[in-house]
Protein backbone atom coordinates (compact mmCIF):
# COMPACT_ATOMS: atom_id res chain seq x y z
CA UNK A 1 0.00 0.00 0.00
CA UNK A 2 1.83 3.09 -1.16
CA UNK A 3 -0.52 5.95 -0.71
CA UNK A 4 -1.95 8.46 1.73
CA UNK A 5 -5.57 7.82 2.61
CA UNK A 6 -8.04 10.05 4.45
CA UNK A 7 -11.14 8.19 5.59
CA UNK A 8 -13.91 10.53 6.62
CA UNK A 9 -11.52 12.78 8.53
CA UNK A 10 -12.63 15.78 10.56
CA UNK A 11 -10.51 17.95 12.80
CA UNK A 12 -11.29 20.75 15.22
CA UNK A 13 -8.89 22.90 17.21
CA UNK A 14 -11.50 23.47 19.94
CA UNK A 15 -11.00 21.49 23.07
CA UNK A 16 -14.65 21.11 24.07
CA UNK A 17 -15.99 18.59 21.60
CA UNK A 18 -19.37 18.54 23.33
CA UNK A 19 -20.21 22.04 22.13
CA UNK A 20 -23.18 22.05 19.79
CA UNK A 21 -21.67 23.88 16.85
CA UNK A 22 -17.99 23.09 16.67
CA UNK A 23 -15.87 24.99 14.16
CA UNK A 24 -14.22 22.20 12.17
CA UNK A 25 -10.95 23.20 10.50
CA UNK A 26 -11.45 20.29 8.10
CA UNK A 27 -14.54 18.14 7.86
CA UNK A 28 -15.46 14.81 6.30
CA UNK A 29 -12.41 14.53 4.11
CA UNK A 30 -12.13 11.45 1.93
CA UNK A 31 -9.01 11.52 -0.15
CA UNK A 32 -6.38 9.23 -1.59
CA UNK A 33 -3.01 10.55 -2.73
CA UNK A 34 -1.22 8.04 -4.94
CA UNK A 35 2.49 7.56 -4.73
CA UNK A 36 4.48 9.19 -7.52
CA UNK A 37 1.93 11.85 -8.41
CA UNK A 38 2.30 15.59 -8.10
CA UNK A 39 -0.63 17.16 -6.33
CA UNK A 40 -1.46 20.81 -5.76
CA UNK A 41 -3.85 21.89 -3.02
CA UNK A 42 -5.49 25.26 -3.56
CA UNK A 43 -7.68 27.26 -1.23
CA UNK A 44 -7.84 30.69 0.33
CA UNK A 45 -6.58 31.52 3.82
CA UNK A 46 -8.23 29.49 6.54
CA UNK A 47 -9.68 26.90 4.19
CA UNK A 48 -7.94 24.11 6.10
CA UNK A 49 -4.92 23.36 3.90
CA UNK A 50 -2.31 23.45 6.67
CA UNK A 51 -4.55 21.44 8.96
CA UNK A 52 -4.87 18.81 6.23
CA UNK A 53 -1.08 18.74 5.82
CA UNK A 54 -0.44 18.36 9.55
CA UNK A 55 -2.94 15.52 9.71
CA UNK A 56 -0.89 13.59 7.16
CA UNK A 57 2.26 13.29 9.27
CA UNK A 58 0.62 13.04 12.65
CA UNK A 59 1.42 16.51 13.96
CA UNK A 60 -2.36 16.68 14.38
CA UNK A 61 -4.49 13.60 14.97
CA UNK A 62 -7.99 13.41 13.51
CA UNK A 63 -10.87 14.31 15.83
CA UNK A 64 -12.80 11.67 13.92
CA UNK A 65 -11.92 9.42 11.01
CA UNK A 66 -8.60 7.88 10.09
CA UNK A 67 -5.47 8.90 8.21
CA UNK A 68 -3.06 6.25 6.93
CA UNK A 69 0.31 6.62 5.23
CA UNK A 70 1.36 3.50 3.32
CA UNK A 71 -1.10 1.65 5.48
CA UNK A 72 0.27 3.02 8.78
CA UNK A 73 -2.33 4.70 10.98
CA UNK A 74 -1.14 8.13 12.16
CA UNK A 75 -2.92 7.76 15.49
CA UNK A 76 -0.72 4.81 16.41
CA UNK A 77 2.20 6.37 18.28
CA UNK A 78 4.51 3.52 17.24
CA UNK A 79 4.20 4.50 13.59
CA UNK A 80 4.89 8.16 14.08
CA UNK A 81 8.65 8.28 13.38
CA UNK A 82 8.31 6.07 10.32
CA UNK A 83 5.43 8.22 9.05
CA UNK A 84 7.38 11.44 9.54
CA UNK A 85 10.36 9.90 7.79
CA UNK A 86 8.16 8.86 4.89
CA UNK A 87 6.32 12.18 4.64
CA UNK A 88 8.64 15.17 4.68
CA UNK A 89 7.22 18.61 5.34
CA UNK A 90 8.50 22.05 4.39
CA UNK A 91 6.83 25.14 5.82
CA UNK A 92 6.32 28.74 4.88
CA UNK A 93 8.94 30.62 6.87
CA UNK A 94 12.41 29.35 5.97
CA UNK A 95 13.93 30.91 9.08
CA UNK A 96 11.74 28.97 11.46
CA UNK A 97 12.65 25.50 10.26
CA UNK A 98 16.42 25.62 10.11
CA UNK A 99 17.90 24.29 13.34
CA UNK A 100 21.67 24.34 12.97
CA UNK A 101 24.18 27.12 12.42
CA UNK A 102 25.85 25.42 9.47
CA UNK A 103 24.02 24.29 6.31
CA UNK A 104 25.34 20.72 6.24
CA UNK A 105 24.63 20.24 9.93
CA UNK A 106 21.07 21.30 9.38
CA UNK A 107 20.59 18.86 6.52
CA UNK A 108 22.00 16.15 8.80
CA UNK A 109 19.46 16.91 11.54
CA UNK A 110 16.74 14.52 10.29
CA UNK A 111 18.98 11.49 9.69
CA UNK A 112 20.69 12.16 13.06
CA UNK A 113 17.30 11.97 14.77
CA UNK A 114 16.66 8.67 13.00
CA UNK A 115 19.92 7.22 14.31
CA UNK A 116 21.48 6.72 10.88
CA UNK A 117 25.19 5.78 11.15
CA UNK A 118 27.56 8.78 10.72
CA UNK A 119 29.16 7.79 7.41
CA UNK A 120 25.75 7.22 5.86
CA UNK A 121 24.51 10.59 7.12
CA UNK A 122 27.50 12.17 5.40
CA UNK A 123 26.63 10.58 2.06
CA UNK A 124 22.93 11.38 2.42
CA UNK A 125 23.75 15.03 3.14
CA UNK A 126 25.90 15.22 0.04
CA UNK A 127 23.22 13.57 -2.02
CA UNK A 128 20.47 15.85 -0.67
CA UNK A 129 22.44 19.06 -1.14
CA UNK A 130 23.21 17.95 -4.65
CA UNK A 131 19.56 17.23 -5.38
CA UNK A 132 18.62 20.82 -4.52
CA UNK A 133 21.73 22.31 -6.13
CA UNK A 134 23.19 23.71 -2.91
CA UNK A 135 26.40 21.66 -2.55
CA UNK A 136 28.67 24.67 -2.73
CA UNK A 137 26.91 26.28 0.26
CA UNK A 138 27.63 23.29 2.49
CA UNK A 139 29.59 25.27 5.06
CA UNK A 140 27.64 28.53 4.98
CA UNK A 141 25.64 29.90 7.89
CA UNK A 142 21.89 29.96 7.20
CA UNK A 143 21.62 33.72 7.70
CA UNK A 144 24.02 34.26 4.82
CA UNK A 145 21.56 32.69 2.35
CA UNK A 146 18.64 34.14 0.38
CA UNK A 147 15.07 33.07 1.13
CA UNK A 148 14.94 30.70 -1.84
CA UNK A 149 18.27 29.15 -0.85
CA UNK A 150 17.10 28.67 2.73
CA UNK A 151 13.97 26.91 1.48
CA UNK A 152 16.10 24.64 -0.69
CA UNK A 153 18.14 23.77 2.41
CA UNK A 154 14.91 22.96 4.21
CA UNK A 155 13.96 20.68 1.30
CA UNK A 156 17.41 19.06 1.41
CA UNK A 157 16.88 18.42 5.13
CA UNK A 158 13.75 16.51 4.20
CA UNK A 159 15.34 14.63 1.29
CA UNK A 160 18.13 13.41 3.58
CA UNK A 161 15.49 11.38 5.41
CA UNK A 162 14.72 9.55 2.12
CA UNK A 163 11.01 10.35 2.10
CA UNK A 164 8.44 9.05 -0.37
CA UNK A 165 6.26 12.14 -0.06
CA UNK A 166 7.14 15.80 0.36
CA UNK A 167 4.55 18.35 1.41
CA UNK A 168 5.38 21.99 0.75
CA UNK A 169 2.97 24.10 2.79
CA UNK A 170 3.03 27.52 1.14
CA UNK A 171 6.78 27.22 0.94
CA UNK A 172 6.91 29.81 -1.83
CA UNK A 173 4.69 32.38 -0.12
CA UNK A 174 7.50 34.43 1.43
CA UNK A 175 9.79 34.31 -1.60
CA UNK A 176 10.35 36.67 -4.50
CA UNK A 177 9.48 35.43 -8.02
CA UNK A 178 13.01 34.14 -8.52
CA UNK A 179 12.97 32.22 -5.22
CA UNK A 180 9.56 30.78 -6.10
CA UNK A 181 10.91 29.54 -9.40
CA UNK A 182 13.84 27.87 -7.56
CA UNK A 183 11.50 25.97 -5.26
CA UNK A 184 9.01 24.98 -7.96
CA UNK A 185 11.79 23.68 -10.20
CA UNK A 186 13.27 21.75 -7.29
CA UNK A 187 9.90 20.20 -6.43
CA UNK A 188 9.30 19.36 -10.08
CA UNK A 189 12.65 17.64 -10.46
CA UNK A 190 12.16 15.68 -7.23
CA UNK A 191 8.87 14.38 -8.56
CA UNK A 192 10.17 13.52 -12.02
CA UNK A 193 13.72 12.35 -11.23
CA UNK A 194 13.50 10.92 -7.72
CA UNK A 195 9.92 9.68 -8.01
CA UNK A 196 8.94 11.51 -4.82
CA UNK A 197 5.26 12.35 -4.47
CA UNK A 198 4.96 16.11 -4.09
CA UNK A 199 2.03 17.85 -2.45
CA UNK A 200 2.25 21.55 -3.12
CA UNK A 201 0.01 23.76 -1.01
CA UNK A 202 -0.32 27.23 -2.44
CA UNK A 203 -2.57 30.07 -3.37
CA UNK A 204 -0.63 30.97 -6.49
CA UNK A 205 -2.75 29.53 -9.32
CA UNK A 206 0.17 29.41 -11.74
CA UNK A 207 1.83 26.79 -9.55
CA UNK A 208 -1.09 24.44 -10.14
CA UNK A 209 -0.77 24.40 -13.91
CA UNK A 210 1.84 21.65 -14.18
CA UNK A 211 0.48 19.35 -11.49
CA UNK A 212 -1.05 15.93 -12.20
CA UNK A 213 -3.93 16.75 -9.94
CA UNK A 214 -5.44 19.82 -8.30
CA UNK A 215 -7.47 19.67 -5.10
CA UNK A 216 -9.45 22.77 -4.19
CA UNK A 217 -10.44 23.33 -0.58
CA UNK A 218 -13.00 25.69 0.82
CA UNK A 219 -14.19 25.99 4.39
CA UNK A 220 -12.58 22.71 5.46
CA UNK A 221 -13.95 20.60 2.61
CA UNK A 222 -12.69 19.44 -0.75
CA UNK A 223 -14.82 21.23 -3.32
CA UNK A 224 -13.01 20.27 -6.53
CA UNK A 225 -10.61 17.52 -7.37
CA UNK A 226 -9.22 16.70 -10.80
CA UNK A 227 -6.74 17.58 -13.51
CA UNK A 228 -5.65 21.23 -13.74
CA UNK A 229 -7.54 21.54 -17.03
CA UNK A 230 -10.73 20.30 -15.37
CA UNK A 231 -10.40 22.54 -12.33
CA UNK A 232 -9.57 25.66 -14.29
CA UNK A 233 -12.41 25.16 -16.71
CA UNK A 234 -14.75 25.89 -13.80
CA UNK A 235 -13.84 29.56 -13.54
CA UNK A 236 -17.20 30.56 -12.07
CA UNK A 237 -16.96 28.05 -9.29
CA UNK A 238 -13.39 29.09 -8.41
CA UNK A 239 -14.36 32.75 -8.36
CA UNK A 240 -17.32 31.99 -6.14
CA UNK A 241 -15.00 30.71 -3.43
CA UNK A 242 -12.64 33.64 -3.79
CA UNK A 243 -9.90 32.09 -5.88
CA UNK A 244 -8.28 33.52 -8.98
CA UNK A 245 -7.39 31.64 -12.12
CA UNK A 246 -4.18 31.92 -14.18
CA UNK A 247 -4.17 35.01 -16.39
CA UNK A 248 -4.49 33.16 -19.77
CA UNK A 249 -7.47 31.22 -18.37
CA UNK A 250 -9.01 34.46 -17.18
CA UNK A 251 -8.57 36.09 -20.60
CA UNK A 252 -10.23 33.25 -22.51
CA UNK A 253 -12.96 33.04 -19.88
CA UNK A 254 -13.82 36.72 -20.27
CA UNK A 255 -13.79 36.44 -24.07
CA UNK A 256 -16.09 33.43 -24.07
CA UNK A 257 -18.44 35.23 -21.72
CA UNK A 258 -18.67 37.90 -24.43
CA UNK A 259 -19.87 35.27 -26.86
CA UNK A 260 -16.62 34.21 -28.50
CA UNK A 261 -16.38 30.46 -28.90
CA UNK A 262 -13.13 29.64 -27.14
CA UNK A 263 -12.17 26.45 -25.28
CA UNK A 264 -12.19 26.42 -21.46
CA UNK A 265 -9.44 25.05 -19.22
CA UNK A 266 -6.50 26.62 -21.03
CA UNK A 267 -3.77 27.60 -18.60
CA UNK A 268 -0.56 28.65 -20.34
CA UNK A 269 0.20 31.72 -22.42
CA UNK A 270 1.25 29.54 -25.35
CA UNK A 271 -1.95 27.49 -25.41
CA UNK A 272 -4.01 30.64 -25.08
CA UNK A 273 -2.16 32.25 -27.98
CA UNK A 274 -2.65 29.14 -30.12
CA UNK A 275 -6.36 29.00 -29.31
CA UNK A 276 -6.80 32.68 -30.15
CA UNK A 277 -4.86 32.32 -33.39
CA UNK A 278 -7.01 29.41 -34.47
CA UNK A 279 -10.15 31.29 -33.55
CA UNK A 280 -9.12 34.45 -35.40
CA UNK A 281 -8.00 32.57 -38.53
CA UNK A 282 -11.39 30.87 -38.72
CA UNK A 283 -12.69 34.42 -38.90
CA UNK A 284 -15.90 33.85 -37.06
CA UNK B 1 28.21 43.75 11.87
CA UNK B 2 26.16 42.75 14.88
CA UNK B 3 24.97 39.67 13.01
CA UNK B 4 28.39 38.10 13.21
CA UNK B 5 27.97 37.88 16.94
CA UNK B 6 27.38 34.11 16.66
CA UNK B 7 30.92 33.64 15.57
CA UNK B 8 31.84 35.17 18.91
CA UNK B 9 35.51 35.91 18.70
CA UNK B 10 36.22 33.04 16.35
CA UNK B 11 38.86 33.61 13.66
CA UNK B 12 38.82 30.70 11.20
CA UNK B 13 42.28 29.41 10.40
CA UNK B 14 44.54 26.45 9.99
CA UNK B 15 46.96 26.72 12.88
CA UNK B 16 47.89 23.84 15.20
CA UNK B 17 45.50 25.37 17.71
CA UNK B 18 42.66 25.42 15.21
CA UNK B 19 43.28 21.79 14.40
CA UNK B 20 43.16 20.60 17.96
CA UNK B 21 40.08 18.59 18.92
CA UNK B 22 37.72 20.97 20.76
CA UNK B 23 37.35 18.44 23.59
CA UNK B 24 41.12 18.48 24.06
CA UNK B 25 41.04 22.27 24.08
CA UNK B 26 38.60 22.22 26.97
CA UNK B 27 40.72 19.68 28.88
CA UNK B 28 43.92 21.61 28.22
CA UNK B 29 42.34 24.90 29.26
CA UNK B 30 41.25 23.33 32.53
CA UNK B 31 44.81 22.08 33.20
CA UNK B 32 46.20 25.50 32.26
CA UNK B 33 43.90 27.26 34.72
CA UNK B 34 44.94 24.94 37.52
CA UNK B 35 48.64 25.45 36.66
CA UNK B 36 48.16 29.23 36.79
CA UNK B 37 46.89 29.01 40.32
CA UNK B 38 49.78 26.81 41.38
CA UNK B 39 52.41 29.28 40.14
CA UNK B 40 54.04 30.89 43.15
CA UNK B 41 57.46 32.25 42.34
CA UNK B 42 59.31 34.21 39.69
CA UNK B 43 60.43 31.09 37.78
CA UNK B 44 57.02 29.56 37.49
CA UNK B 45 55.60 32.91 36.45
CA UNK B 46 58.29 33.22 33.80
CA UNK B 47 57.20 29.84 32.47
CA UNK B 48 53.57 31.03 32.39
CA UNK B 49 54.58 34.01 30.27
CA UNK B 50 56.65 31.83 27.99
CA UNK B 51 53.81 29.38 27.51
CA UNK B 52 51.29 32.14 26.75
CA UNK B 53 53.68 33.60 24.20
CA UNK B 54 54.13 30.21 22.54
CA UNK B 55 50.37 29.71 22.35
CA UNK B 56 49.96 33.18 20.83
CA UNK B 57 52.59 32.53 18.20
CA UNK B 58 51.21 29.11 17.30
CA UNK B 59 47.65 30.38 16.96
CA UNK B 60 48.55 32.91 14.26
CA UNK B 61 46.09 35.34 15.84
CA UNK B 62 47.15 38.97 15.47
CA UNK B 63 48.61 40.58 18.59
CA UNK B 64 46.33 43.57 18.16
CA UNK B 65 43.35 41.22 18.46
CA UNK B 66 44.68 39.72 21.65
CA UNK B 67 45.39 43.13 23.15
CA UNK B 68 41.86 44.24 22.27
CA UNK B 69 40.57 41.17 24.06
CA UNK B 70 42.33 42.34 27.21
CA UNK B 71 40.57 45.69 27.19
CA UNK B 72 37.58 44.69 29.31
CA UNK B 73 39.84 43.54 32.16
CA UNK B 74 42.18 46.56 32.16
CA UNK B 75 40.23 48.41 34.82
CA UNK B 76 39.95 45.53 37.26
CA UNK B 77 43.61 44.59 36.77
CA UNK B 78 44.87 48.13 37.35
CA UNK B 79 42.58 48.57 40.32
CA UNK B 80 43.72 45.39 42.09
CA UNK B 81 47.34 46.14 41.22
CA UNK B 82 47.12 49.53 42.92
CA UNK B 83 45.47 48.04 45.98
CA UNK B 84 48.20 45.42 46.16
CA UNK B 85 50.97 47.99 45.82
CA UNK B 86 49.67 50.22 48.61
CA UNK B 87 48.30 47.68 50.99
CA UNK B 88 50.91 44.94 50.98
CA UNK B 89 53.19 45.23 53.99
CA UNK B 90 56.83 44.12 53.86
CA UNK B 91 60.01 44.62 55.83
CA UNK B 92 61.86 47.58 54.35
CA UNK B 93 59.81 50.16 52.45
CA UNK B 94 61.05 51.15 48.99
CA UNK B 95 59.39 54.53 49.14
CA UNK B 96 58.35 56.16 52.37
CA UNK B 97 56.01 59.16 52.46
CA UNK B 98 55.02 58.85 56.06
CA UNK B 99 51.57 57.30 55.84
CA UNK B 100 52.09 55.90 52.36
CA UNK B 101 54.71 53.20 52.32
CA UNK B 102 55.44 51.13 49.23
CA UNK B 103 57.25 47.88 49.81
CA UNK B 104 58.97 45.80 47.10
CA UNK B 105 56.75 42.90 48.13
CA UNK B 106 53.72 44.95 47.09
CA UNK B 107 55.16 45.56 43.67
CA UNK B 108 55.98 41.89 43.17
CA UNK B 109 52.54 40.81 44.30
CA UNK B 110 50.92 43.28 41.90
CA UNK B 111 53.14 42.17 39.02
CA UNK B 112 52.43 38.49 39.62
CA UNK B 113 48.73 39.15 39.92
CA UNK B 114 48.78 40.93 36.55
CA UNK B 115 50.67 38.05 34.94
CA UNK B 116 48.20 35.58 36.37
CA UNK B 117 45.08 37.32 35.13
CA UNK B 118 46.53 38.22 31.74
CA UNK B 119 47.83 34.73 31.02
CA UNK B 120 44.52 33.27 32.20
CA UNK B 121 42.54 35.45 29.79
CA UNK B 122 44.98 35.11 26.90
CA UNK B 123 45.36 31.35 27.26
CA UNK B 124 41.68 30.49 27.57
CA UNK B 125 40.51 32.89 24.90
CA UNK B 126 43.15 31.60 22.49
CA UNK B 127 42.11 28.03 23.10
CA UNK B 128 38.35 28.33 23.52
CA UNK B 129 37.30 31.43 21.69
CA UNK B 130 39.70 32.74 19.03
CA UNK B 131 40.44 29.33 17.50
CA UNK B 132 37.18 27.45 18.25
CA UNK B 133 33.74 28.19 16.83
CA UNK B 134 30.96 28.34 19.44
CA UNK B 135 29.25 25.44 17.73
CA UNK B 136 32.34 23.23 17.97
CA UNK B 137 32.60 24.20 21.61
CA UNK B 138 28.96 23.31 22.30
CA UNK B 139 29.44 20.00 20.55
CA UNK B 140 32.61 19.25 22.52
CA UNK B 141 30.94 20.15 25.81
CA UNK B 142 28.03 17.84 25.03
CA UNK B 143 30.39 14.95 24.36
CA UNK B 144 32.58 15.61 27.40
CA UNK B 145 29.52 15.81 29.64
CA UNK B 146 28.00 12.66 28.15
CA UNK B 147 28.74 10.51 31.22
CA UNK B 148 26.58 12.90 33.28
CA UNK B 149 23.54 11.65 31.37
CA UNK B 150 23.63 8.64 33.66
CA UNK B 151 23.02 11.05 36.55
CA UNK B 152 19.95 12.36 34.66
CA UNK B 153 21.65 15.63 33.76
CA UNK B 154 19.89 16.84 30.57
CA UNK B 155 23.15 17.24 28.64
CA UNK B 156 21.66 16.80 25.18
CA UNK B 157 18.86 19.26 25.89
CA UNK B 158 21.29 21.94 27.07
CA UNK B 159 23.44 21.47 23.98
CA UNK B 160 20.35 21.68 21.76
CA UNK B 161 19.29 24.89 23.48
CA UNK B 162 22.74 26.37 22.96
CA UNK B 163 22.72 25.43 19.28
CA UNK B 164 19.27 26.91 18.72
CA UNK B 165 20.21 30.06 20.59
CA UNK B 166 23.31 30.47 18.44
CA UNK B 167 21.24 29.79 15.33
CA UNK B 168 18.60 32.41 16.18
CA UNK B 169 20.73 35.26 17.52
CA UNK B 170 21.42 36.68 14.03
CA UNK B 171 17.77 36.22 13.03
CA UNK B 172 16.49 38.04 16.10
CA UNK B 173 19.04 40.83 15.77
CA UNK B 174 17.95 41.35 12.19
CA UNK B 175 14.37 41.41 13.36
CA UNK B 176 15.11 43.94 16.11
CA UNK B 177 16.68 46.23 13.54
CA UNK B 178 13.61 45.89 11.31
CA UNK B 179 11.23 46.69 14.15
CA UNK B 180 13.36 49.66 15.26
CA UNK B 181 13.37 51.04 11.75
CA UNK B 182 9.63 50.51 11.44
CA UNK B 183 9.06 52.37 14.71
CA UNK B 184 11.47 55.13 13.73
CA UNK B 185 9.55 55.55 10.48
CA UNK B 186 6.49 56.14 12.64
CA UNK B 187 8.34 58.84 14.53
CA UNK B 188 9.63 56.88 17.52
CA UNK B 189 12.65 58.42 19.20
CA UNK B 190 15.13 56.11 20.90
CA UNK B 191 18.03 58.49 21.33
CA UNK B 192 16.84 61.42 23.38
CA UNK B 193 15.13 62.01 26.70
CA UNK B 194 16.03 60.80 30.15
CA UNK B 195 16.61 57.19 31.09
CA UNK B 196 12.95 56.54 31.93
CA UNK B 197 11.81 57.87 28.56
CA UNK B 198 14.35 55.80 26.74
CA UNK B 199 13.30 52.67 28.57
CA UNK B 200 9.70 53.45 27.71
CA UNK B 201 10.69 53.79 24.07
CA UNK B 202 11.97 50.21 24.18
CA UNK B 203 8.55 48.78 24.98
CA UNK B 204 7.22 49.04 21.40
CA UNK B 205 10.33 47.16 20.26
CA UNK B 206 10.33 44.44 22.86
CA UNK B 207 6.66 43.51 22.60
CA UNK B 208 6.66 42.73 18.85
CA UNK B 209 10.04 41.05 19.26
CA UNK B 210 8.75 38.76 22.00
CA UNK B 211 5.56 37.92 20.15
CA UNK B 212 7.54 37.02 17.08
CA UNK B 213 10.07 35.01 19.08
CA UNK B 214 7.28 32.93 20.59
CA UNK B 215 5.74 32.35 17.17
CA UNK B 216 9.13 31.29 15.85
CA UNK B 217 9.64 28.93 18.76
CA UNK B 218 6.26 27.37 18.08
CA UNK B 219 6.92 26.88 14.37
CA UNK B 220 10.43 25.61 15.00
CA UNK B 221 9.14 23.02 17.45
CA UNK B 222 6.68 21.70 14.86
CA UNK B 223 9.36 21.73 12.15
CA UNK B 224 11.71 19.78 14.43
CA UNK B 225 9.02 17.22 15.19
CA UNK B 226 8.35 16.84 11.47
CA UNK B 227 12.03 15.99 11.09
CA UNK B 228 11.65 13.16 13.59
CA UNK B 229 13.21 14.96 16.54
CA UNK B 230 12.36 13.09 19.72
CA UNK B 231 15.07 14.09 22.15
CA UNK B 232 18.56 12.69 22.49
CA UNK B 233 17.63 8.99 22.67
CA UNK B 234 18.89 6.94 19.76
CA UNK B 235 20.31 10.01 18.11
CA UNK B 236 23.52 9.77 16.10
CA UNK B 237 25.82 12.52 14.88
CA UNK B 238 27.17 13.13 11.42
CA UNK B 239 30.43 14.55 12.69
CA UNK B 240 32.65 12.08 14.46
CA UNK B 241 35.20 13.68 16.77
CA UNK B 242 38.40 11.67 16.92
CA UNK B 243 41.45 12.52 18.97
CA UNK B 244 44.52 12.59 16.77
CA UNK B 245 48.12 11.91 17.77
CA UNK B 246 48.66 15.67 17.94
CA UNK B 247 45.91 16.04 20.53
CA UNK B 248 47.81 13.66 22.78
CA UNK B 249 51.06 15.50 22.08
CA UNK B 250 49.29 18.64 23.27
CA UNK B 251 48.07 16.89 26.36
CA UNK B 252 51.56 15.61 27.06
CA UNK B 253 53.10 19.08 26.62
CA UNK B 254 50.46 20.54 28.87
CA UNK B 255 51.13 17.99 31.61
CA UNK B 256 54.86 18.62 31.42
CA UNK B 257 54.15 22.32 31.61
CA UNK B 258 52.04 22.00 34.74
CA UNK B 259 54.49 19.69 36.44
CA UNK B 260 57.27 22.19 35.63
CA UNK B 261 55.27 25.04 37.09
CA UNK B 262 54.78 22.99 40.19
CA UNK B 263 58.47 22.08 40.51
CA UNK B 264 59.78 25.55 39.73
CA UNK B 265 57.90 26.75 42.79
CA UNK B 266 60.47 24.94 44.90
CA UNK B 267 63.45 26.87 43.58
CA UNK B 268 64.31 29.21 46.45
CA UNK B 269 64.12 32.92 45.66
CA UNK B 270 64.71 36.02 47.74
CA UNK B 271 61.40 37.54 46.68
CA UNK B 272 58.74 37.07 49.29
CA UNK B 273 55.13 37.12 48.28
CA UNK B 274 52.14 37.82 50.39
CA UNK B 275 50.26 34.79 49.07
N1 LIG C 1 -3.59 26.55 16.12
C1 LIG C 1 -4.87 26.84 15.82
N2 LIG C 1 -5.75 27.03 16.82
C2 LIG C 1 -7.06 27.31 16.55
N3 LIG C 1 -7.56 27.42 15.31
C3 LIG C 1 -6.74 27.24 14.27
C4 LIG C 1 -5.34 26.95 14.47
N4 LIG C 1 -4.75 26.82 13.27
C5 LIG C 1 -5.72 27.03 12.35
N5 LIG C 1 -6.91 27.29 12.94
C6 LIG C 1 -8.19 27.53 12.26
O1 LIG C 1 -8.46 26.42 11.43
C7 LIG C 1 -8.93 26.83 10.18
C8 LIG C 1 -8.07 26.27 9.07
O2 LIG C 1 -6.78 26.82 9.17
P1 LIG C 1 -5.55 26.37 8.30
O3 LIG C 1 -5.55 24.90 8.19
O4 LIG C 1 -4.35 27.02 8.85
O5 LIG C 1 -5.91 27.00 6.87
P2 LIG C 1 -4.96 27.39 5.66
O6 LIG C 1 -3.66 26.71 5.83
O7 LIG C 1 -5.73 26.94 4.46
O8 LIG C 1 -4.82 28.87 5.68
C9 LIG C 1 -8.98 28.34 10.21
O9 LIG C 1 -10.30 28.73 10.49
C10 LIG C 1 -8.07 28.71 11.33
O10 LIG C 1 -8.50 29.88 11.95
MG1 LIG D 1 -1.70 27.51 5.94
Amino acid sequence: MSNIVFENVSYTYTEQPNLSNIPFAVKNINLTIEKGSSVVILGHNGSGKSTLAKLINGILLPTSGKVTVNGMDTSNQENILEIRRTVGMVFQNPDNQIVATVVEEDVAFGPENLGVPPHEIRSRVEYALNAVGMSEFRLHAPHQLSGGQKQRIAIAGVIAMKPQYIILDESTAMLDPYGRREILDTAHSLNKNENITTVLITHYMEEAVYADRVIVMNDGSVVMDGSPAYVFSNVDKLKAIGLDVPQPTELLYLLSKDGHKLPAGIMTVKDAADALEKYLLKGE
Amino acid sequence: MLKDITLGQFFPGNSPLHKMDPRMKIIISAIFIVAIFFAKNIFSFALLILFSLILTTLSGIKHSVILKGLKPIVFIVVFTAIINIFWTKGETPLINFGIIKIYPEGIYTAAFMIIRVVSLVVGTSLLLSYTTSPIALTDALERLMNPLKKLKVPVHEFAMMMTIALRFIPTLIEETEKIMNAQKARGADFESGNLLNRLKALVPILIPLFISAFRRADELAVAMECRCYHGGDGRTKMKILRFSVFDFVWLFVMLIFSVSVFCLNYIPTTIKLSF
